[in-house]
């Protein structure tokens, strides 16, 4: 039995051999499905707006609003980060349903977006409040408290990557386990070649694991980032 | 001022944050602390000290999120 970890699938032989994970590679696969969305979407505007285009601006009104009412109006330049952020989540999750290795079912890439997360809440905390203030934040309420300040600040983005990290890999470990039983439950029984157990079981555990934690899960990451980084602006 | 729907799901999101940023601190405090002693050979001082700090912490993130809301009455 293999493990659940992610696959090498190929091998850049430059530099003594760069291993390709599916990871990376459905990262890519999403990245293109993304941006040939973005780009098709954003062709031909029209003021009236019809068919493909009032899909999209559906989906931009809900990520501006959703920002507007959490962060306030004042924040609104990041509604494009939240909906990058919130729409890379949504198609990486949804990616089991396809029978793929989720991205996010990796550390790497749920810690990737954390840290970017973590980076803009203290870029945009400092340079709203301004550098002294900032760093003057760290020895509040009482000076000595300045490294369980620093552990609290770090803590967060591990919380963040890890609660993803350990919803999605948990979903997908359950269902590559169900796969395998129902696989050698029917060969039991003599049906290995029609796998009618494999089509029509997992649909409840797939519907639960993939659509409603992804999609739910998702839309926690985003709704965290932006109430972290509307504290540390505020 | 936010609305009262976005208000719901993002209070929400939080409740279901306070477990986690609970946990977090404490684990990462033991493991530092063993990292810290194996590196120093002084077992158990610095684990004990990090746990507890990450206790603290834990208590210090759970008040941050309860009181988030308070705060910004007060400022008003």
């Amino acid at each position: 039995m293999v493990g659940f970890g992610p696959r090498i699938v190929y091998e850049i032989p430059i530099f003594d051999g760069i291993p390709l994970s599916d990871t990376v590679v459905n990262t890519w696969i999403i990245m293109a499905i993304l941006i040939t969305f973005a780009v098709m979407a954003s062709k031909r505007l029209e003021t009236v707006p019809r068919g493909f285009q009032n899909a999209t601006e559906t989906i931009v009104e809900f990520i501006s609003n959703l920002t507007a009412q959490t962060m306030g109006s004042d924040k609104l330049f990041f509604v494009p980060y939240m909906g990058t952020l919130f729409l890379f989540l949504v198609f990486a999750n949804l990616w089991g349903l396809i029978g793929l290795r989720q991205p996010t079912a990796d550390i790497n890439t749920t810690f990737a977006l954390a840290i970017l997360t973590f980076i803009a809440i203290h870029f945009f905390g400092a340079k709203r409040k301004g550098v002294g203030t900032y760093l003057k934040g760290f020895l509040e309420p009482l000076p000595f408290l300045l490294p369980m300040n620093i552990m609290s600040e770090l803590s967060t983005p591990i919380s963040l990557a890890f609660r993803l990290f350990g919803n999605m890999v948990g979903g997908f470990i359950i269902i590559g386990l169900l796969y395998s039983a129902l696989t050698s439950f029917s060969s039991m029984i003599g049906l290995s070649f029609f796998p009618i157990l494999q089509a029509g079981a997992p649909v409840f555990f797939h519907l639960y694991f993939d659509l409603f934690s992804g999609v739910l899960h998702s839309f926690i990451f985003v709704m965290l980032s932006m109430v972290f980084i509307s504290i540390a602006m505020d | 001022m936010a609305g009262k729907k976005g208000h719901m799901f993002e209070n929400l999101a939080l409740i279901s944050y306070i477990g986690i940023s609970m946990i977090v601190p404490i684990i990462g405090g033991v493991y530092l602390g063993r990292w810290i002693d194996s590196r120093l050979n002084s077992q158990p001082i610095f684990l004990f000290v990090l746990i507890i700090m990450g206790v603290i912490v834990a208590f210090m993130n759970l008040f941050k999120v309860a009181t988030k809301d308070i705060d910004k009455k007060k400022r008003k």
